[in-house]
């Protein structure tokens, strides 16, 4: 059996500077070249959660995809330094690829031929893009289940079980197989860390590469690809309010008015 | 005398609900924020030893009588402000007491003509800080632990700010202090701008870690806000080359504010866009009266270019500044990925820090089996020396021992071979107890003045037991 987690590169953007989120109008970018390139959050824990399977069930083979150029092998390699089996980077234009359909169109043709791949694990979402979409679309041309906000998966006796959030509270799942899982960060899970021998290993591991065109793999030649139009930058403003007890409203009365008078004006 | 014969005295003198007991609270007072601690609670660490109360200290008077009370009863007692301490200088031994200054933070004088500030020992750091700005001025003194640090403490640890090189650490700050001696006197030392009266007594106070008693009120100098920044980073191929322009632009004279050498692996870490491929980062920061910056701001990148260095701009600063302090946010991180990490910072004289930094990083890569990383960085620059503030992680077997084992190693790796080159062990952090054991070989001979030092201060040796001096 085969376990893939897919990991994506995006920026670091808890360093970007505040006074940074300014849109270019002419390229309709926003500049945070500065900013280191890390593994997206949401995926390092979905990487994390698939070593943990592995680290009881030793017969299972591990595999990360990223899509991307030559620099992003940095987070194949640091899997790889993690005790990651196999590391695939499929290279492509990259203003190809900034929607989740032709992301998962990719992914899909890199897994749909291989039978021994039983579950695949996406973050929920990128830190970059933020649509939340790649893992169900990706489910969805597989033809398999998909469960959403997973942030815990065990496998025992040939099934998995899933734990997910919902609105309405925890789900505990026992599931078949294949099956994909987008998974949502969780507070006390952090991605392992690579020994410096391990690192120094796993330069020299060899990174399987795959170079396509999206017309190679495309079955429907109508599909468009999304246009960035415009983008703005909503600049939040913070506010500090000392609430004092007083005689007539408690703390927690007046607190309560607040977010209320907040939310009927629109104020997230 | 019983606990609560010892808990009663207390409830009398500072009333029931300042005198803790909690045992909640009384945990989470067992120690400080040390990295072997933090990844230790992550294993289930749990202190055995706990203080029997936490004494909410509000004035000197009170002070006087608590010190009185448990220096009659032979009472080990731990002086407490933020609580930032990262040597387990707060760790409570059994049935000893907790005296916390927190609770006193006043703001007594900004002195304008004198250009003082004169604050209660539990004023934060940071208010403090914002106080003087609003008035157009600053403190100077910028630790990482600014965020939880408060001004006793600060001088209880010899504690050093991120733009030193200017305005100098503590030491240099402490203008007069009021402290209350284990025996139960409040002493006062008066601010003068300098004297020559016999020993400098602000001295036996300044890195005590509260082993001479505890300080109540501290008289520091403060400046007027900068009105011109000049900020610039370089890029720099060996760590050496780096150190060696820092040498260079401080015996020339200059005293750039901020003036740091990262190594590779920080640099990459922190600045990898700015950089090539194994190179090192230089952040310089010139502050100061208007065209005071420029010149020195120029004076550096004379130096800067002269060892081909490479020019980065002004982007790695505005980052460094926005983020220096962002550990303070997630300390416990590295815990729950299960590693050993923290920071040891040492320092030498420029003759010998170059091999110190070279023997250390080789030797726990070499060393250390299951070492994630091991860097260093040079941040506070003297005419004859500087620092390295070494930073490392490893990850270890899950157990509150085998942390222990790890960190032990890598901890006993920086401080031979600081000691080796005659390096100091302690740049800022303090001794705690956990460097105590470093001491005699750190002091050498004059190790004796210290134990007679504590011996009169403290005769009972009950103040912060074991920090300095371990127990024999």
């Amino acid at each position: 059996m085969k376990i893939i987690s897919c990991i994506k590169q995006v920026y670091d953007l808890d360093i970007v500077l505040e006074n940074d989120w300014v849109v270019d109008e002419t390229t309709n970018k926003i500049n945070i070249d500065y900013a280191n390139l890390i593994m997206n959050p949401y995926d390092e824990t979905a990487l994390e959660l698939m070593l943990r399977i592995t680290d009881s069930s030793k017969d299972i083979k591990t595999e990360v995809i990223t899509i991307g150029n030559k620099k992003s092998e940095a987070i194949l390699r640091k899997a790889l330094a993690i005790g990651v089996d196999d590391a695939t980077r499929i290279e492509i234009d990259h203003e190809l690829i900034n929607n989740p359909f032709n992301i998962a169109k990719l992914l899909h043709h890199k897994i749909k031929d291989d039978k021994e791949v039983k579950l695949v694990l996406c973050g929920r979402q990128s830190d970059i893009f933020n649509h939340g979409q790649t893992g169900q679309i990706l489910a969805e041309k597989l033809g398999w289940s998909c469960f959403t906000n997973v942030f815990n998966i065990t496998y025992k006796d040939s099934y998995f079980n899933v734990s997910r959030t919902t609105s309405s509270g925890i789900e505990h799942i026992k599931t078949n197989n294949p099956l994909v899982v987008t998974v949502t960060q969780s507070p006390n899970m952090f991605l392992r860390m690579a020994t410096l021998m391990n690192t120094m290993k796993a330069k020299q591991k060899p990174i399987n590469f795959i170079s396509k065109e999206l017309s190679e793999i495309s079955e429907d030649t109508n599909e468009k690809f999304y246009n960035l139009e415009k983008l703005t930058v909503e600049k939040s403003k913070k506010n500090c309010i000392y609430l004092n007890e007083n005689k007539n409203k408690s703390i927690n009365l007046q607190l309560s008015d607040l977010i209320n008078n907040s939310l009927n004006k629109g104020v997230k | 005398m019983e606990k609560t014969e010892v808990i009663n005295f207390f409830e009398t003198v500072l009333g029931k609900e300042r005198v803790v007991t909690n045992e909640e609270v009384l945990q989470e007072f067992a120690t400080d924020i040390t990295g072997l601690r933090m990844v230790q609670k992550h294993f289930g660490w749990k202190s055995e030893n706990l203080a029997s109360c936490i004494l909410k200290i509000h004035t000197k008077e009170e002070a006087v009588t608590v010190m009185k009370f448990i220096n009659e009863n032979k009472i080990v007692s731990i002086p407490r402000t933020g609580g930032s301490g990262v040597c387990l200088g707060l760790e409570t031994p059994s049935h000893s007491v907790v005296i916390d200054l927190s609770e006193m933070n006043e703001i007594i004088e900004i002195n304008e003509e004198n250009f003082t500030i004169t604050a209660q020992a539990g004023v934060p750091l940071q208010v403090l800080e914002e106080t003087l700005n609003k008035k157009g001025y600053t403190s100077g003194h910028f630790p990482q632990s600014l965020p939880l640090a408060q001004m006793g403490g600060l001088v209880a640890t010899r504690s050093i700010g991120q733009f030193s090189t200017l305005y100098g650490g503590i030491e240099d700050l402490l203008v007069g202090l009021e402290g209350v001696l284990p025996t139960g006197e409040l002493v006062f030392i008066k601010n003068n701008p300098r004297k020559s009266t016999g020993p400098d007594l602000r001295h036996i106070w300044l890195g005590s870690e509260g082993a001479f008693g505890v300080i109540t009120e501290v008289t520091v100098k403060i400046f007027k806000l900068p009105e011109e920044r000049v900020m610039q980073a370089f890029a720099i191929e060996e760590f050496q080359t780096g150190l060696d322009i820092i040498q260079e632009i401080v015996q020339a004279g200059w005293k750039p504010a901020v003036t740091r050498l990262h190594d590779k692996t920080e640099a990459k870490e922190s600045y990898g866009p700015f950089i090539k491929e194994d190179e090192g980062v230089l952040l310089f920061i010139s502050e100061g009266p208007q065209g005071f910056a420029s010149l020195e701001g120029n004076a550096v990148k004379n130096v800067c270019l002269k060892h081909k260095a490479r020019e980065l701009g002004s982007k790695p600063l505005e980052l460094w500044l926005a983020h220096r302090n962002d550990i303070c946010d997630h300390l416990d991180m590295y815990a729950k990925q299960g590693a050993v990490a923290d920071t040891c910072e040492i320092s030498a004289m420029w003759s010998d820090i170059g091999k110190i930094y070279n023997e250390v990083i080789s030797r726990v890569a070499k060393e250390v089996p299951y070492l994630v990383a091991v860097t260093g960085h040079s941040s506070h620059s003297y005419v004859q020396g500087t620092n390295i503030y070494f930073m490392f992680g490893a990850m270890c077997a899950p157990s509150v021992e085998a942390a222990e084992k790890t960190y032990n190693q890598i901890f006993g790796i920086i401080m031979e071979t600081t000691l080796k080159y005659n390096g100091s062990i302690a740049h800022h952090h303090g001794v705690g107890r956990y460097r105590s054991k470093w001491m005699k070989e750190e002091l050498g001979s004059s190790y004796e003045m210290l134990k007679k030092l504590k011996s009169a201060f403290d005769p009972n040796g009950i103040m912060n037991q074991g920090v300095l001096i371990p127990v024999e």
